[in-house]
């Protein structure tokens, strides 16, 4: 289901509770937001992610899943803030609330592997960790890659090219080799050699860097 | 006749009316075929105001004009604005379209946007003979039915399709294959083709063009119409052109060509993957290591046929049967009956004459040797090989500042230092040219030198030679480092097409030499004859006597030669062969050591007077002044260092 920007802030009010095992009260006025609503934890509690148990409001097993994703969105924004563009941490943690609505669940783990996957946010608070963490990955897959990162054989399709020179990008286009084009690289030594249609050219390291291009599968 | 029979425009005066106009992508062979179609009647039309000219021609009944290559209408550089201004401006009856078999989609592209013109059109469907050797197959018969017009295979240095292509122009129709756009999009281009009413241009494709901002089809309005309209119709394209998230002509280009590529994958098939045994040589020899020894191997080949074969047999023979035998002597009876004596020497003296030194020079051993370089580079470029040595050497030459381009020059350079300095203009910046003249002028021994080196080296020890080449090529890449590090500027691009391999074909062969041989016939003998004069006058001014009093010093003390050497660079400069022919004469002055360092320096010292004449020609005085005394410098320089390094280690070639 699809949570509002209230219930996110709430999930992630009730989870910081538990985190700090305190009063509702205290998590939320720490995490500098309003006190969730009657109204939003009654969303919450119809939609299966908290429950009361007795007086407490406490997560469910799902909505501690959910929960765990916007704060790891919110804290690795922080990090990013703070840490590596060195942002105070209020306006980290401000910015943080805006971007933890925002991000898209696909990006999170380059993002995450980029920064390094830190563990904790500058407020030296814990970062839920995430898949890309345990397996500490290290390389950010990038889909759009240099024409220099195929390998002998393999097919690509040209996305762009960012010529150093004007004439460069001239001389490229008028065999042809232009967006859209489909290059099988057959050799990387002592040029770079490509083959795409009928043509075939031969290729400085220097020039084969400003194509760039997508892998096609076999 | 319409209004539009004469060209409106002044800048295009001279141009053929109606004339079929050829357009094509560039890289198509469109010039080449221009070429064969017209022949020699082509004329050069300058577009006044820009630094541009189109070429037009006429066969029979047809005018052709010949534009730069475009891939699209919308004109993005000035080049091909050109092409843009003639389709505008100049009316063209029949529109040619140059197509490239290799790499159809983007000239079908260009072809279906062309069509919207409504103009008669034909295709040629060029470079069928690449496409085969790799392995495609162009379905031409449904590419015609598809398009509407007549659509001929051809492969213009083959001349194969010419005939066809001729008839075919006869029979030239409109575009009937319909590029369906999306809605949106043509109505706004119909919306601006609305308020052109009246114009003697297809009004869809010019507001396509207004669309796209093209200056030269505001022109056409303001001129056609008048500034009333213009000022309407801009109005109109910028509320149509706002409606667009992306710009109108993106959106067009890219339609185009996804239908140019629907277009080219119905008729192009693969059959094969085009990978015989020659293309696997070909990619051989284009390998880091299996390259090599195939390139050692051609050099090999190529030295027999243009050092054996053409510098010694050839030239003895011609020497000895038709210049010693009969036209020399012929000539001297000619010249003898003049009764002036400094005109007799200047024409006829053995060593400084013009038709000895000069003319017999060039014609009777040049002009040979150069024959049969001409025709083992012919094939060795048409084979597609060249390119791989250039892939291959590409690394290489990039350690001296140059890159595989360089090795056309380079390779010339064995032949003619004269001639391949000439070739330094294939080299895309000024810095690889003065980089490529200096290697030349400094180390690269031309065939007649190198016959002649051999000759003297023939006796002596295999060291001796072994010393003498390794010396050379230590030294050039001395200086070309050196050079490439100090001189600004940078590097030309490497990026070269590799031609499928093939067997040469004798026609392409022949035409080649023929057309290089013909150039070094125009371009350099003049400067032989002329470098001739200039040292018959220096000659009998006593210049030379003065040069080879001021040099007795350097020559004996510096080198540790004989007086004889003196002698020897004298005629070195004036031929390198010469000097060499001198050195042999004198050998028995010379220790072995002495002959070696002999040697080196007269490979160093600055090629032959026409070699210098052209230099100066070419990179103009400043940078020539400068190239020749360094080379000079250093030929000194060198010789004196190797003669020291001798001595020391008590090396003497014995």
């Amino acid at each position: 289901m699809e949570l509002s920007r209230d219930q996110e802030h709430a999930l992630e009010t009730l989870l910081m509770d538990e985190e700090r095992g305190g009063d509702l009260e205290d998590a939320a006025s720490c995490a500098h937001l309003e006190r969730p609503s009657a109204e939003v934890i009654a969303l919450l509690v119809a939609g299966g992610l908290a429950e009361l148990s007795g007086e407490r409001i406490v997560l469910t097993a799902e909505g501690r899943t959910r929960a765990q994703s916007v704060l790891r969105r919110h804290r690795l924004t922080e990090v990013l803030m703070a840490n590596a563009l060195g942002a105070d941490r209020k306006k980290a943690f401000d910015i943080g609330c805006r971007m933890e609505h925002q991000m898209l669940p696909e990006f999170v783990e380059a993002f995450c592997t980029l920064l390094g996957h830190p563990a904790t946010c500058p407020h030296g608070r814990p970062i839920p960790p995430g898949r890309c963490c345990v397996s500490r990955r290290t390389v950010v897959e990038s889909q759009v890659i240099p024409l220099t990162a195929l390998r002998p054989g393999e097919r690509a399709r040209v996305l762009y090219i960012q010529p150093r020179t004007h004439g460069r990008l001239h001389r490229l286009t008028s065999y042809g080799l232009s967006p859209g084009v489909v290059v099988e690289l057959h050799q990387r030594h002592p040029a770079w050699c490509i083959r795409f249609e009928g043509t075939e050219l031969a290729l400085a390291r220097d020039v084969a860097e400003d194509i760039h291009v997508t892998r096609l599968p076999d | 006749m319409g209004p539009w029979a004469r060209p409106r425009d002044e800048r295009l005066r001279g141009m053929p009316a109606r004339g079929i106009l050829l357009l094509g992508p560039l890289q198509s062979g469109k010039t080449s075929l221009f070429g064969l179609l017209c022949g020699k009647g082509q004329s050069e039309v300058s577009l006044a105001g820009t630094s541009h000219t189109a070429v037009c021609g006429s066969r029979g009944e047809f005018g052709f004009i010949d534009v730069p290559g475009v891939t699209t209408l919308f004109a993005q550089s000035e080049e091909e604005e050109v092409t843009i201004d003639a389709l505008l401006a100049l009316h063209p009856g029949t529109l040619l379209v140059v197509a490239d078999a290799r790499n159809l989609r983007r000239s079908l592209a260009l072809a279906l946007m062309a069509g919207r013109l409504g103009l008669p059109m034909v295709m040629a469907v060029n470079f069928i003979d690449e496409a085969r050797l790799r392995g495609l197959s162009v379905d031409i018969e449904r590419l015609a039915f598809r398009l509407g017009f007549p659509v001929v295979a051809t492969a213009a240095p083959d001349r194969e399709g010419l005939g066809e292509l001729v008839k075919a122009l006869h029979e030239a129709r409109p575009l009937r294959h319909a590029v369906a756009l999306p809605a949106d999009l043509e109505q706004t281009v119909g919306k601006v083709a609305l308020a052109l009413d009246g114009l003697s241009t297809e009004p869809w494709v010019v507001a396509a063009l207004l669309l796209a901002g093209d200056r030269l089809a505001r022109r056409l309005v303001r001129e056609e119409l008048g500034e009333e309209a213009e000022a309407e119709v801009e109005r109109v394209t910028r509320e149509a052109r706002s409606a667009f998230g992306v710009p109108p002509e993106v959106l067009l280009t890219e339609l185009f060509h996804e239908e140019g590529g629907r277009l080219a994958a119905e008729v192009v098939t693969k059959i094969g993957t085009g990978r015989g045994w020659l293309e696997a040589f070909g990619h051989l020899a284009q390998h880091p290591v299996w390259g090599v020894p195939i390139a050692v191997a051609v050099t090999a080949a190529l030295y027999f046929v243009v050092g054996v074969a053409g510098a010694t047999w050839v030239v003895d023979w011609l020497g000895a049967n038709v210049f010693d035998a009969a036209v020399l002597p012929w000539l001297a009876d000619r010249v003898a009956m003049i009764p002036w004596e400094p005109v007799r020497a200047a024409l006829m003296d053995p060593d400084f004459g013009i038709f000895p030194a000069g003319v017999v020079l060039a014609l009777g051993l040049v002009l040979p040797v150069l024959l049969f370089f001409y025709a083992a580079f012919a094939i060795l470029q048409d084979s597609g090989y060249l390119a791989r040595l250039s892939v291959l050497l590409d690394r290489l030459l990039r350690v001296v500042g140059l890159n595989g381009r360089g090795v056309v020059p380079l390779a010339m350079g064995f032949s003619c230092i004269t001639m391949a300095l000439l070739t330094t203009r294939v080299l895309h910046t000024n810095r690889e040219r003065i980089i490529a003249s200096l290697l030349l002028m400094m180390g690269i021994p031309c065939a007649p030198l190198l016959g002649m080196m051999l000759v003297v080296l023939g006796p002596l020890p295999v060291s001796a030679s072994l010393f003498v080449f390794g010396w050379i090529g230590f030294q050039m890449l001395v200086v070309g480092v050196l050079a490439s590090r100090l001189l600004p500027g940078q590097g030309g691009d490497f990026i070269m097409e590799l031609p499928p391999m093939r067997f040469p074909r004798l026609r392409q062969v022949a035409r080649m030499t023929w057309t290089q041989t013909w150039r070094f016939v125009v371009e350099a003998l003049p400067f032989f004859a002329l470098a001739a004069v200039v040292l018959f006058l220096f000659n009998r001014l006593g210049g030379l006597d003065a040069l080879q009093a001021l040099a007795h010093p350097l020559v004996n003390g510096v080198l540790g030669l004989p007086d004889e050497a003196v002698q020897v660079f004298m005629k070195t400069l004036i031929r390198r062969e010469a000097g060499a022919t001198e050195l042999s004469h004198q050998g028995p002055a010379f220790s072995n050591v002495q002959l070696v360092v002999t040697l080196l320096v007269m490979t160093f010292l600055s090629p032959c007077v026409n070699a210098v004449l052209v230099l100066f020609k070419e990179r103009g005085a400043r940078v020539a002044g400068l190239l020749l005394a360094f080379v000079t410098a250093w030929a000194f320089v060198a010789g004196a260092l190797a003669s020291l390094l001798c001595r020391w280690f008590g090396v003497t070639f014995e």
